[in-house]
């Protein structure tokens, strides 16, 4: 099976089965909405009986916005106005690729830790689904399967965490040698294309890490192994032996990933939404980028679940 | 309209076009001038010099002394106080971990004739391992008006970047690198060590310049070119002159391309612009050439025309910490690689540089002292002159940061919903108020905390002028500078001669203002404590035609309460407005002396706001938020519209933690 075939099973799999999604989104929003709750309430508190309120109607206002941050912690000080539109996406690309996502406040970097632990949790049950598709999937039956592999799962990210932590430093120790390696380089362009391809590579070691934990968690599921040493085993091995396939998918899944951004960059409105009707649009589309992109992440899993699976058909019987 | 403005002025290029004449007549006293021969060893990283050095003294008395900077020195080692004054800083310019041995930098003086004695002096902290300032005694005494002439021989190891002046690669910028006078002053030798968050101050004379430079590469530098001679074993000597001018810069490079362009416009004299781009900026050359022009233009036309025939613009190399820096008839600009339209670069830069060839270049203030009297006044023209010359910038962030660098980002994002205006930036508030209390402007800069100190110098400056332009209206403002450039060009102002001026031309005394935001550390900030708007009742006996008569109900009648209060201890005279239901306004006059003050008013309508300062004229007030008082509360919807936009962004942030799990 070719890698785009895999991804279009994997989609195909993801959308037969839209309950899923729709969870998924339910518990990514409400993980996140508490917060933005009350974060809504410190701009709401700030700028209570103010004129100020008025002009972040109609669009934004900088100078509120200086007055506000001085007085801010560490969550209010996330909050910027070039967080509109692709801005947002495009920082925290920036913090993952650079692993600086847990240089947000303490707060927020909780928040994200308990949003792993449940999308681990959750990733039981989809993978299940994937790998053994059932048109009467419950809710109680899909968390029942993501609880089952929990532990294991669990056991594997432990084990991921000083591979990511070992990506992170290395990108610490190889984005100043380059800058070392190119500090008499007068030309920005090829200074660029320096720290590109060390980005490159350090986007590979990330892909790479991912690609055997993810690998090792289709093992487990469709080998029905409880082992994670085992199944990190034949994760890597999978990797190691079909690394085109295995790359190629991710390149399909990022390419798609990026189309997305970008019909998202084109259409979502910008500060001057200014009624509730078309706030209430602007809400809506942004929902449905993040359910787009909740259906091409589990499409990916489903095809790293479709390539494991034909290539486990393609092997020989046992003898 | 900014294009229009700004490129109608640029004449056909000229290439290869002679500079204009020297300039005959004297502009300045011409009391400190130097003829220097200078080499330059690119490989070795090292400059050998000759220099004349002819000093004339002003003053009413006789010295003996000589006294004269050496700045390279800040960088021979971390002892010097430029140094240890940069650690001080929240962001220090300079990454110790990442300084080799090669980097560091210095000057040696290697004879001086005719000479008694030399010494190194610290006169500002003492520190005995600062070498920046070197004391020459003469055999004999120069009585005033009577000149001196010495000859000076020297070496110099050129730093990596440090403060401007350095190299990267081949790429060469020499600022501040040869041993210069200080000012000899009423008081004595006014020689200050080098300091991390100041600048410079010196004489007018003429320079001339010999720099010799590997063939193959271009040379720029401060007045103009008279002579270029190979020398057949790789090497060329470039001779510039320049006249009337207080320092000397120079580059050079084998990677410039050059282009020029003649500014003309009516009623103000030509000048050869000449560019030096990095070749990969070959597309913004017209960028930079607008922006010059159009300073050439407004601020030739609000103080005064530039005097001199020409004038250098050098983008410089890449990360060689060269930008954004100004010298007499010549200074660094800055871009990048993506620079798109609309985002302020490097048009800004442009403008604030070019405009220091007026404030700075040829009003000479003393930089070590008042240096708000070059980049606050200049960075509040900028702002002006931006934005007349090419509106509204939109919000920019660089994405692509190389962790652990200290690079920007490579790929630049406009926010279009986002617009900026370069003439009241709202984060030239924000450098404000987060050092409003820091110092005391009037305090000598290089007292400064060397953290703050460029957050009072230009955006407090930047801000009270603001505040003094929507106070007593441009045409005053204008008028007042005009003055102080008139009265001051090719010398050296003083802080009291600016406050003099605004007096005179303001025709008022303006001392209370002054003495708040120069002589103190005075903080703005007038709230709408509270706003009420109640029915009043209104039954009772009135007075009507043939006596008092029984009235049982008038009507819709309110009495809108509005409370002000001054919550800082500047005070500012203010405006108090308040907005009624039905459109009516009312507008009165508050001296913002008192603590706090009752506005009240009975009308038919209920108060729907009320602000204090409508105008925005104290634009220094640290929270202009709390200066309004809606009776409605509409906080919800911009509340839910700001919350969601962060709730998509934290959403987002979660998924990137679930790439781990």
């Amino acid at each position: 099976m070719r890698c785009f075939g895999a991804l279009v099973r994997g989609l195909g799999r993801a959308l037969a089965t839209p309950r899923i999604l729709l969870w998924l989104w339910l518990v990514n929003l409400a993980i996140a909405l508490p917060a933005a709750v009350w974060l809504g309430e410190s701009i709401r508190s700030s700028v209570r009986h103010r004129l100020a309120a008025e002009t972040l109607r109609q669009g934004f206002d900088a100078g509120w916005h200086g007055e506000y941050r001085a007085e801010a912690g560490g969550v209010e000080r996330s909050f910027e106005p070039t967080l509109l539109g692709v801005g947002a996406f495009l920082k925290n690309l920036e913090a993952w690729l650079g692993l600086e996502i847990f240089q947000v406040s303490p707060a927020l970097v909780a928040l994200g830790v308990l949003y792993a632990a449940v999308w681990l949790l959750l990733l039981g049950g989809v993978l299940e689904h994937l790998v053994r598709p059932s048109p009467a999937l419950t809710l109680d039956r899909f968390l029942a399967d993501g609880a089952r592999r929990f532990p294991p799962f669990a056991r594997l990210a432990v084990l991921s965490v000083p591979l990511y932590w070992g990506i992170h430093r290395g990108s610490r120790e190889l984005f100043p040698w380059i800058e070392a390696l190119t500090r008499d380089v007068t030309v920005e362009r090829t200074v660029l294309a320096a720290y590109l391809a060390g980005a490159t590579g350090v986007a590979l070691a990330a892909v790479l890490v991912k690609s055997v934990f993810d690998y090792a968690k289709v093992a487990m599921v469709v080998e029905q192994r409880r082992s994670a040493l085992v199944a990190l085993l034949r994760g890597g091995g999978f990797v190691l032996r079909h690394p085109f396939r295995v790359f190629g998918l991710v390149l399909w899944w990022a390419l798609l990933s990026a189309l997305a951004l970008a019909g998202y960059a084109v259409l979502a409105p910008g500060a001057g939404v200014d009624d509730s009707a078309a706030l209430a649009g602007a809400v809506l589309l942004g929902q449905c980028f993040l359910l787009v992109r909740f259906i091409l992440k589990v499409g990916w899993i489903g095809g790293e679940a479709a390539l494991y699976q034909d290539n486990q058909r393609r092997l020989p019987p046992p003898l | 309209m900014a294009c229009v403005l700004a490129c109608a002025f640029l004449a056909g290029p000229a290439p290869g076009q002679e500079t204009g004449a020297p300039l005959e007549v004297a502009l300045s006293p011409r009391n400190a001038n130097y003829a220097i021969e200078v080499r330059l060893d690119p490989v070795e990283r090292t400059l050998e010099a000759r220099q004349t050095v002819t000093w004339r003294n002003l003053q009413e008395h006789p010295t003996q002394e000589l006294w004269f900077h050496l700045y390279w020195n800040a960088w021979r080692n971390e002892r010097s106080t430029w140094m240890l004054e940069d650690e001080l800083r929240k962001r220090s310019e300079v990454d110790r971990d990442k300084v080799r041995p090669e980097d560091w930098g210095y000057v040696v003086v290697d004879s001086v004739r005719p000479v008694a004695t030399t010494r190194f002096a610290a006169p500002d902290d003492g520190n005995p391992d600062d070498r920046t300032v070197f004391v020459v005694s003469l055999t004999d005494p120069v009585p005033p008006g009577e000149s001196v002439e010495i000859e000076m021989t020297w070496h110099a190891r050129v730093p990596r970047t440090f403060a401007r002046t350095g190299f990267r690669g081949d790429y060469f910028f020499f600022a501040h690198w040869f041993p210069k006078l200080g000012v000899y002053e009423p008081e004595g030798w006014n020689c200050h060590q080098y300091h991390a968050a100041t600048e410079y101050y010196s004489d007018y004379g003429v320079y001339r310049v010999a720099m010799t430079v590997p063939e193959d590469f271009v040379v720029g530098a401060s007045g103009r070119q008279v002579e270029r001679r190979a020398h057949g074993d790789g090497f060329a000597t470039h001779v510039y002159q320049g006249e009337d001018i207080h320092d000397f810069a120079w580059t050079a490079s084998p990677d410039y391309e050059e282009h020029r362009e003649r500014f003309e416009s009516a009623g103000l004299p030509p000048v050869d612009i000449r560019l030096l781009l990095q070749p990969e900026h070959r597309r913004q050359a017209r960028r930079h050439l607008a922006a010059v022009a159009a300073t050439l233009e407004l601020y030739g036309t609000w103080f005064g025309p530039y005097p001199y025939p020409q004038v250098t613009v050098i983008d410089p190399a890449f990360e060689s910490g060269a930008g954004g820096m100004e010298y007499p008839t010549l200074f660094t600009s800055g871009s990048r690689l993506f620079n798109p339209e609309g985002g302020g670069s490097p048009e800004h830069v442009t403008i604030h540089e070019a405009g220091h060839q007026f404030w700075y270049g040829l009003v000479g203030n003393n930089e070590f002292e008042d240096a708000w009297l070059d980049e606050g006044i200049n960075t509040y023209l900028t702002g002006r002159a931006y934005q007349q010359a090419f509106g509204d910038t939109y919000r920019k962030v660089r994405y692509f940061v190389p962790p652990g660098t200290q690079i920007s980002g490579f790929f630049p994002l406009l926010f279009r919903d986002l617009p900026e205006n370069w003439a009241l930036p709202a984060d030239r508030l924000d450098r404000y108020r987060e050092s409003a209390r820091s110092d005391v402007p009037s305090t000598p800069t290089w007292r400064y905390h060397p953290g703050s100190a460029g957050n009072i110098t230009y955006s407090k400056t930047a801000l009270w002028l603001v505040v003094l332009e929507r106070h007593l209206g441009w045409p005053t403002v204008r008028e007042i500078l005009a003055a102080l450039f008139e009265r001051k060009r090719f010398g050296h102002p003083e802080p009291e001669e600016f406050f003099s001026i605004a007096d005179q031309v303001a025709g008022r005394d303006l001392s209370w203002f002054f003495d708040q935001v120069h002589r103190s550390a005075a903080v703005f900030d007038y709230a709408v404590d509270s706003a009420t708007s109640r029915r009043v009742p209104a039954r009772g006996l009135f007075e009507e035609e043939g006596g008092l008569a029984y009235r049982g109900e008038r009507g819709e009648h309110y009495r809108s309460e509005v409370v002000v209060r001054r919550l800082a201890d500047g005070t500012f005279p203010v405006d108090v407005l308040l907005v009624f239901e039905d459109g009516s306004e009312s507008r009165q006059s508050w001296d913002g002396r008192g603590t706090w003050k009752l506005f009240a008013e009975e009308r038919a309508a209920r108060l729907d706001y009320a602000v204090v300062d409508p105008d925005r004229v104290l634009i220094l007030d640290v929270d202009y938020t709390n200066n309004s008082y809606r009776i409605e509360d509409r906080s919800l919807f911009p509340a839910v519209k700001w919350g969601a936009t962060w709730l998509l962004w934290l959403q987002d942030l979660l998924s990137a933690f679930a790439w781990f799990s």
